[in-house]
């Protein structure tokens, strides 16, 4: 009922990333189960729920990294699996763990990522020099082999290197792992900022606090399905009770698996 | 500790249960170390038995023939003290850990010298025991025979410890100049070759019984006299094994070893964490990394970035690509004199086909061999494939371009050294050319047909390329092998057998270009990231 109203009420909004009863599964395992999910042009929107629930593989297959049994996935209107390049095109991804080559420099990693991305020499100098500013990567490091720098530092380095080619939707799954206070305000900052140019933000995060205070909608993901999608703006009091909804989530979810067990 | 030293022993990859899948390279490994280690005792026998007509000169030949195993035994120990202390890894993972910090590095200690000992027994046990029915006080020499590899680890340990500090301080430090590295590991790979090439020498003069006047000389007999009693402190233990009367020179490398040892724990205790953490910095000012590319361009620089770059890929196909056509030309040069000198002589007047397939079995099995380390994206690319699949570019050039250039760089390094071995003379423009062909063929079959393993593995970090390792040795192997069988049968000339060659390489062939044209791009696409 409650998303049925929010289906009405979002109906003129543009559609960002769109997921069509995505089935995934590893072997006998099924990891997301009929998953849909829409998310609206400029919003900020967060995928939360507790390890192992498919948040990860939501993402992967979103970006492509995985194959999905199952399904649709839209970004932007393209399909991943039809129009992959102009799909690809649209969105800046940033991973838990920093992945990047080693080897390279910080430049040169992101000379290939621009790169790849067909950027223009102008856009790709003028982001550079924006982002590496804003996120605190100073010149010297950026001349530095990557293989050198710190967890934090990589994960800067993946965090400009999602936002070089200038995208239109940003997904990050657990962005804020081993990133320092000042990095994690400015993230937050530039999260608010990329949102203000009417731009989408897919964020996944075990910090509840975090998502709560920034998302405008929030999406509970468990056992592979969307089991709740909260509309923060809508209802600002649940900001401070996602804590709590969440756990109660699971809580539920877990005494109606041992009940059914018992009965089994 | 016992869990820790359990630890240690799990990570070793030699340890590790052999099953369906990995029981081929144990194999392999077992009848590699086999095959050594029959050399060596071969060796060592042969040239006692030469030694021993000259007065004391043998007992001078054992002791420098154990230090020689022993300065072996220490260089393996130098390496796997590197990789079991300067683990970064391992250490994240138990520093944090409420263990006590000393218990960590006892039990890699302890790991180390019972390995050690197995490889230092392994290596030394075959001639110790020829040793024993030489000389007199046979029983206790034979007792003493099982402690003699204990003694020599309390050594090489202390030694790889206390020379493993700067060793590690130099490695990072070389990782910032690619170039340098690449020199250094090239100028080592040189000294090896021509290490082998001597031995190699030495084995076939033995292996034709020759008499070997010049090493005979009253001054070479002098200089392994020296040797043998002057090479601290091996000597002290290599002389009071073989000769109880020198006791105290037993005792004098007992004290030695165990300062060293304990000089080299005190240091690993100081600068173990130190060092793990430590990491040289340089600014690379390399003005080509500062503008947009085409981003073809861009997926090529980045592959000859891992090429050349990476660590790994430096000390294995990098180097070994550019010492392709010396190593070859060394090895063949040296199978040519063994067939063309001495007895062996004799079989090549027989069977002269014979000469003409080992030298196209070298060549062949050496671009092989060495072409296939480089399609190992599983490795290059372990955490990177969610690159290569997030990136708006096509994955299925993409995988193509990493084929494509270890492929050219291979071809490069293959057709040199068949330049080198014709303009040498070692092989004639027959050999030549077909070699050059079948090599071509083979090297881009093999290539492929790796690279399909590794992208329908299930689970793509654990992929590994156990069949086209296998034909990388089997294809040349059974060319050959069908070369000499039809034309020591059928009397066939060269020229036909190679026909024959060209058969089997181009059913390879077939089958690959079967495989790109109707089931890569599916295996491409269907290539996944492994959370």
């Amino acid at each position: 009922m409650e998303q049925e109203e929010l289906k009405n009420q979002n109906n003129d909004k543009k559609i960002a990333i769109k997921i069509e009863n995505l089935n995934k599964s590893y072997g006998k395992k099924h990891v997301l189960n009929d998953l849909n999910l829409e998310v609206y042009e400029g919003e900020l929107f967060g995928y939360v729920g507790k390890n192992g629930v498919g948040k990860s593989t939501t993402i992967d297959c979103l970006i492509g990294a995985k194959k999905f049994d199952s399904g649709h996935i839209y970004i932007n209107g393209f399909d991943i699996l039809k129009e992959p390049f102009k799909a690809k095109k649209q969105f800046g991804y940033v991973s838990s763990e920093p992945t990047t080559y080693e080897m390279m420099t910080g430049y040169e990693y992101l000379q290939f990522i621009g790169s790849v991305y067909n950027m223009s020499d102008d856009a790709y100098q003028n982001n550079l020099k924006y982002l590496s500013n804003k996120l605190d990567l100073p010149d010297a490091d950026l001349k530095r082999i990557i293989a050198t720098y710190s967890h934090g530092m990589k994960q800067k380095l993946c965090l400009i290197a999602s936002l070089i080619a200038n995208p239109k939707v940003w997904i990050m799954d657990e962005p804020t792992v081993g990133l320092d206070i000042m990095v994690f305000e400015t993230l937050k900052e530039m999260m608010v900022e990329f949102k203000k140019h009417q731009k989408t933000i897919f964020i996944t995060s075990h910090n509840i606090d975090l998502v709560a205070k920034i998302c405008d909608r929030v999406a509970l993901v468990n056992n592979g399905r969307i089991e709740k999608v909260i509309d923060l703006n809508k209802d600002p009091d649940k900001r401070y009770q996602l804590n709590k909804i969440f756990l109660d989530m699971y809580k539920r979810s877990e005494e109606k698996e041992k009940n059914d067990d018992y009965i089994a | 500790m016992i869990t820790l030293l359990k630890k240690e022993f799990k990570l070793n990859p030699f340890f590790i249960k052999p099953n369906k899948k990995n029981w081929l390279s144990f194999l392999l490994a077992i009848i590699l170390i086999v095959g050594l280690v029959v050399i060596e005792t071969f060796l060592f026998n042969s040239l006692y038995d030469k030694f021993d007509a000259y007065e004391g000169a043998s007992f001078s030949f054992s002791v420098l023939f154990l230090i020689i195993v022993a300065l072996i035994s220490l260089i393996i120990s130098i390496f796997y003290v590197q990789r079991i202390f300067f683990n970064r890894l391992d250490m994240s993972l138990t520093i944090n850990k409420p263990i006590d910090y000393m218990k960590i590095i006892i039990s890699k200690l302890i790991y180390c010298l019972i390995i050690n000992y197995v490889f230092a027994a392994v290596i030394n046990f075959p001639i110790l025991y020829s040793i024993v029915p030489k000389v007199a006080m046979q029983t206790l020499l034979g007792f003493a025979t099982i402690f003699y590899p204990l003694f020599l680890s309390l050594l090489n340990i202390g030694i790889s410890l206390i020379i493993s500090i700067p060793i590690q301080y130099i490695y990072r430090l070389l990782k910032q100049y690619p170039i340098v590295q690449l020199i250094i590991v090239a100028l080592g790979l040189s000294f090896a070759c021509y290490l082998y090439s001597l031995v190699l020498n030495l084995f076939v003069d033995l292996m034709n019984n020759n008499s070997m006047q010049i090493l005979f000389s009253s001054e070479n007999l002098a200089l392994i006299n020296d040797l043998a009693h002057n090479f601290y402190p091996y000597s002290y233990l290599c002389v009071s094994y073989l000769n109880f009367s020198h006791g105290v020179d037993f005792i004098i490398y007992l004290v030695i070893s165990l300062i060293a040892l304990a000089i080299g724990v005190s240091l690993i205790a100081l600068f173990y964490v130190k060092v793990n953490q430590f990491e040289f910095v340089k600014e690379h000012n390399n003005k080509y990394q500062y503008h947009i590319l085409k981003s073809d361009r861009a997926i090529i620089k980045k592959e000859f970035l891992l090429l050349f770059k990476e660590n790994d890929t430096t000390y294995s196909f990098t180097s070994l690509i550019i010492l392709q056509p010396v190593l070859t030309f060394l090895v063949i040069n040296a199978i040519n004199v063994a067939l063309l000198r001495g007895n062996l002589a004799i079989y090549i007047t027989i069977m002269p086909y014979l000469l003409n397939n080992f030298d196209l079995l070298m060549a062949l099995l050496f671009s092989s061999v060495i072409s296939l380390n480089a399609v190992n994206i599983y490795k290059s690319e372990l955490k990177t494939i969610r690159v290569m699949k997030y990136i708006p570019y096509s994955m299925y050039k993409h995988v193509y371009i990493k084929l494509l250039i270890p492929f050219i760089c291979s071809l490069f390094a293959t057709i040199i050294t068949f330049i080198v071995l014709v303009s040498t003379s070692l092989i004639g423009l027959d050999t030549f050319f077909m070699g050059l062909l079948l090599s071509i063929i083979i090297i881009f079959s093999l290539m492929v047909l790796s690279l399909k393993e590794q992208l329908r593995s299930s689970k793509f970090e654990k992929a590994n390329s156990y069949l086209s390792n296998f034909l990388s040795f089997f294809i040349p192997l059974i060319i050959c092998g069908v070369n000499i069988l039809l034309a020591s049968l059928l009397g066939w000339l060269n020229i036909y057998t190679y026909l024959f060659d060209l058969i089997i390489v181009f059913i390879l062939l077939g089958y690959v270009i079967y495989y790109l044209i109707r089931k890569f791009k599916n295996d491409v696409l269907g290539l996944e990231v492994v959370n």
